[in-house]
């Protein structure tokens, strides 16, 4: 008698495990057919099992809510405020950095002009020395 | 944290990653497209309002932008969106005053914490006695579990929306937490308990 009564008691504990299981999704096939056999003879056990069932239904058909169109338009607009409004740094530090190439590029540019038109008036300047010292001579 | 072995989506999402953060903002719209959805429904569930679940999604999209450079490209960029998302939807629940964490404890399994719900508090926001004949069970079982999710703690909470709604692993529930494989599971079962414990009066 009280090893048929330890019996049903572990039997119970395996169902519940199962059920756990079951919840977690993965309780495999022969396990489901024993704990379906024990629930038809345990009503204790049937209705946790009810109980599981019902919540995983549920759960799995909560519908889902759908965002507006426009969703991903607001958040890229909203990225590129936040990126011109910080510093520097995260993503947007790519286009900081081709932004940094054009202006490095100009200054480049600009110097080397004023660099080169400084060496023509010096060049310039010589000759206009060369030609006053010619005068002087004469 | 340990990095993962990344699945053929994570390694297309890592491409779009390094090119976001080589400025081209079409590879982060590629993101956005491929996980608004998800964040979005993440958070929703979280907070259950959608104006403040939009405006959070938007803001985790943001937050993550802003961060790539911190991001790990060893992990699933899944996970670290999402964990914002949840983060970001906990601190909104922390601020309207009504967070319900559990602790973990030494083992590394939680418990209600003291301004949490215990589960002699869940009882059915809708008792079958109050509920109209027409309503069949299956949809008076819905709405009952849905007022529980609502009123789970919200760590159980994040795991229930994530596990069951989105079907994330617990190893990626883990990630996207902060906590080992287990306590996300574990919080999974206590979840699905207290849910269970809400049928009570309706079954």
């Amino acid at each position: 008698m009280r090893d048929s009564r330890d019996e049903t008691g572990r039997e119970c504990e395996r169902a519940g495990r199962a059920i756990e299981d079951l919840g977690d999704g993965r309780t495999g096939r022969v396990r489901l057919l024993m704990l379906r056999r024990h629930v038809q003879a345990c009503p204790d056990c049937g209705m946790r099992l009810e109980k599981m069932s019902a919540v995983l239904d549920a759960l799995s058909e909560m519908q889902r809510e759908q965002l507006p169109e426009e969703f991903t338009a607001t958040v890229m607009a909203r990225l590129l405020e936040a990126v011109a409004g910080a510093p520097a740094g995260g993503a947007g530090r790519g286009r900081d950095n081709r932004n940094l190439f054009w202006v490095a590029g100009a200054a480049g540019l600009g110097l080397a002009i004023g660099l080169a038109l400084a060496f023509i008036r010096h060049l310039l300047g010589r000759e206009g020395e060369d030609e006053l010292a010619a005068v002087g001579h004469a | 944290m340990a990095e993962v072995r990344l699945s053929l989506d994570g390694i297309q999402d890592a491409r779009l990653v390094k090119a976001s953060r080589a400025g081209d903002e079409r590879a982060f719209e590629a993101l956005v497209l491929k996980y608004q959805d998800q964040v979005f429904n993440v958070v929703y569930r979280m907070v259950g309002d959608r104006q403040e679940a939009m405006d959070l999604a938007q803001e985790t999209f943001i937050k993550a932008f802003q961060g790539l450079d911190s991001f790990n490209q060893g992990m699933p960029f899944r996970a670290w969106l999402l964990r914002i998302g949840t983060n970001s939807a906990i601190d909104l629940l922390r601020r309207r005053g009504r967070a319900r964490d559990v602790r973990i404890d030494a083992e590394g399994v939680g418990e209600p914490a003291a301004r949490g719900l215990s589960p002699g508090e869940f009882e059915p926001r809708a008792p079958a006695s109050e509920i109209p004949e027409n309503v069949s069970l299956a949809r008076e079982t819905a709405e009952v579990v849905t007022k529980a999710l609502e009123m789970l703690p919200d760590n159980y909470k994040a795991v229930v929306v994530l596990h069951h709604m989105e079907g994330l692993s617990y190893s990626e529930i883990g990630r996207v937490l902060g906590v080992p494989r287990n306590t996300a599971k574990t919080w999974g079962r206590r979840a699905r308990g207290l849910l269970c414990d809400t049928l009570e009066g309706v079954m």
